[in-house]
């Protein structure tokens, strides 16, 4: 058995895989590292290989934590791109919290397990090559967790062996090696979990994986994936909130972000204030003006609202206007709502002239304006400024709206 | 005729409903849409209706309103925004029909009514009360938070039942939310102030 050892370890191209067969005694071990090389596609191989070899592993105390690596070999590998390091954090966090959850509740079972089910995911989802070998994997699995079970002691006593060998991890494997040390993490014990952790080079993953010195136990784990979920959420805060990127520090910051929100409140308070004051002439002829626009069809219903207010069309036409050369000047400083308002509103007087053309298919055409452009006015918002210039000829040739064009 | 659009509207020929007009304009997909629409229209009845001196905090609760309407009921703050206006109209209601039947009722003088009455005084202020007693008891939830953490939660709306990751999510969307609202209403009055 040890021979088969030596030679599985050759044919892999595993040479972790191979590191921990040498480091231990373990028999067949070389099939299922066969089974794991990152970078082709000797799965196949493995597959054949970890089916036959985890039948002969039913003795192995190993067992429990090779399945899992295996385990998370399998998902890592098929969940980024072969020696590219892409990981979707909620796939290896998924798989990561599994382990967890296994080395949680008893080492014993669960643990096993669960590595079992997703391996047996992995294998028989991804895998294009011999899916069956996957399925055939999974009875032997089952039994030989049991047996695993067992073995539970001898299986920390050596991890920790294997722990140290993990330390040297050939670059394209350090992926898998990391996955594998949070897989371990999840499975061990919290008392062996600090001397076994590897030091990994520093990628930069989403999902959880314990740092050497740290606690492992599912708590920890947990409290870290909090904890980066809280920092995730703290920088997009850090980018809405102006002035936030010179302050460093979560209280200060917290600081930062309470006073702005209590700021824009306040300043919704004042504005509230000043609307209140508006004047009520001046404002109800525009806001009814798109409130009617958008509720009725510029049918017959409407044309009493209309002519009415085309009667003195001209009056607030010219009026509004002024308003919005005045603003011209202004827009182009002020908040692109302003604008936006600016283009709704003549959009929506415009819409009076359009009306008054009388056909049909210009009201049709003349809602879709004014729907399309008022879309196309509240593009300005997100920054598309030149939406005014598109906007604009468009209904200038249907509309005498000459100096409207002004605006633009 | 669409510029950047993603959706080209479908051509009504015949004069539909509001509703359909509404909704077309409403699946126009843009935030800054549906709380211009949202806003405006509330700003126009209230100008119509309500009375000036108490404006400005219908006006500012209109602002709210509109501002959770576009945000959609997906979000925890809109809920618990909508669910606020919708208690205050409800506890409004519940007054004045406590204040009429008082009003009628003192006339007949009977105890029960009046107790009736009062029980809907003590249901509406038991509402407010519940919710105190809940915010009180919901602060130790989280061991990581910092200790600045309530005052965020008195400042987003539904923050007190948040976990604190969750909270900052809510504050990140509440804060863009607020921004625009800010941006459209500081606009209107640039719009209405230079007439």
């Amino acid at each position: 058995m040890e021979g088969r050892a030596g030679g599985g370890g050759g044919g892999g191209g595993g040479d972790y895989i191979s590191s921990l067969l040498n480091s231990s005694p373990r028999l067949d071990f070389g099939l299922l590292a066969g089974g794991v090389p990152v970078m082709d596609g000797v799965v196949a191989a493995g597959a054949d290989a970890g089916g036959d070899c985890l039948d002969k592993l039913c003795g192995d105390p190993g067992f429990a934590e090779r399945a899992a690596r295996l385990s998370s070999f399998n998902g890592q590998r098929y969940a980024g791109a072969a020696g590219l390091f892409e990981m979707p954090p909620p796939a290896p966090a998924a798989s990561n919290g599994d382990f967890g959850c296994g080395g949680v509740g008893s080492r014993e079972a669960s643990s096993v397990s669960d590595p079992a089910s997703t391996m047996k995911d992995a294998i028989a989802k991804k895998r294009k090559a011999p899916g069956g070998k996957g399925k055939g994997k999974e009875p032997s699995l089952s039994t030989s967790c049991q047996v695993g079970e067992e073995k539970e002691s001898d299986a920390k006593r050596c991890k920790t062996g294997e722990g140290e060998k993990k330390e040297s991890p050939v670059k394209p494997k350090a992926e898998l090696a990391g996955s594998d040390s949070s897989v371990e993490d999840g499975v061990q014990k919290q008392g062996k979990g600090k001397n076994a952790k590897p030091v990994e080079p520093p990628k930069d993953y989403v999902h959880v994986r314990a740092r050497r010195g740290q606690a492992t136990d599912s708590h920890s784990l947990a409290e870290r994936v909090r904890r980066e979920r809280i920092s995730q959420r703290m920088k997009v805060l850090q980018d809405l909130v102006p002035g936030c990127n010179k302050v460093i520090g979560k209280a200060l910051m917290l600081d930062e972000i309470i006073n702005y929100v209590q700021s824009l409140q306040r300043q919704v308070e004042f504005l509230s204030m000043k609307l209140a004051t508006v004047n009520p002439l001046d404002f109800s002829n525009l806001p009814t003006l798109l409130y009617k626009d958008m509720y009725q069809a510029c049918g017959p219903s409407a044309s009493p609202v209309f002519s009415l207010e085309s009667s003195n069309s001209a009056f607030p036409f010219s009026e509004q206007g002024d308003v919005f050369q005045s603003f011209v000047p202004n827009t182009m400083e002020n908040q692109c709502t302003l604008n936006q308002l600016d283009l709704a509103l003549s959009q929506a007087t415009n819409a009076q002239y359009a009306f008054q053309d009388g056909t049909a298919n210009t009201n049709l055409q003349q809602r879709n304006f004014w729907e399309d452009d008022l879309q196309s006015v509240f593009h300005i918002e997100n920054g598309q400024s030149q939406e005014n210039g598109v906007s604009a000829p468009s209904f200038h040739g249907q509309l005498q709206a000459g100096h409207m064009k002004m605006e633009f | 005729m669409d510029r950047k659009r993603t959706t080209p509207p479908p051509p009504n020929p015949n004069p539909s409903s509001p509703a359909l007009l509404v909704t077309r304009a409403a699946a126009s997909p843009s935030k800054a849409h549906m709380l211009a629409f949202h806003f405006l229209r509330a700003l126009s009845r209230i100008h119509r209706v309500t009375p000036v001196r108490r404006r400005t905090r219908t006006i500012r609760r209109a602002a709210y309103s509109s501002m959770a309407r576009a945000a959609g009921p997906r979000r925890a703050w809109s809920r618990a925004l909508l669910g606020q206006a919708r208690s205050r109209r409800a506890r409004t209601l519940a007054r004045r029909a406590v204040l009429v039947r008082r009003r009628v009722l003192t006339a007949a003088a009977p105890s029960s009514p009046a107790a009736r009455g009062g029980g809907r005084f003590i249901a509406a202020g038991g509402e407010t009360s519940a919710a105190a007693a809940s915010r009180a008891a919901l602060p130790p939830r989280q061991a990581g938070e910092p200790p600045r953490a309530d005052a965020l939660r008195r400042l987003v709306p539904g923050g007190d039942a948040m976990e604190y990751c969750s909270l900052l999510e809510e504050t990140a969307d509440y804060l863009r939310s607020l921004r625009a609202q800010v941006q459209l209403m500081q606009g209107l009055v640039d719009l209405f102030s230079c007439q």
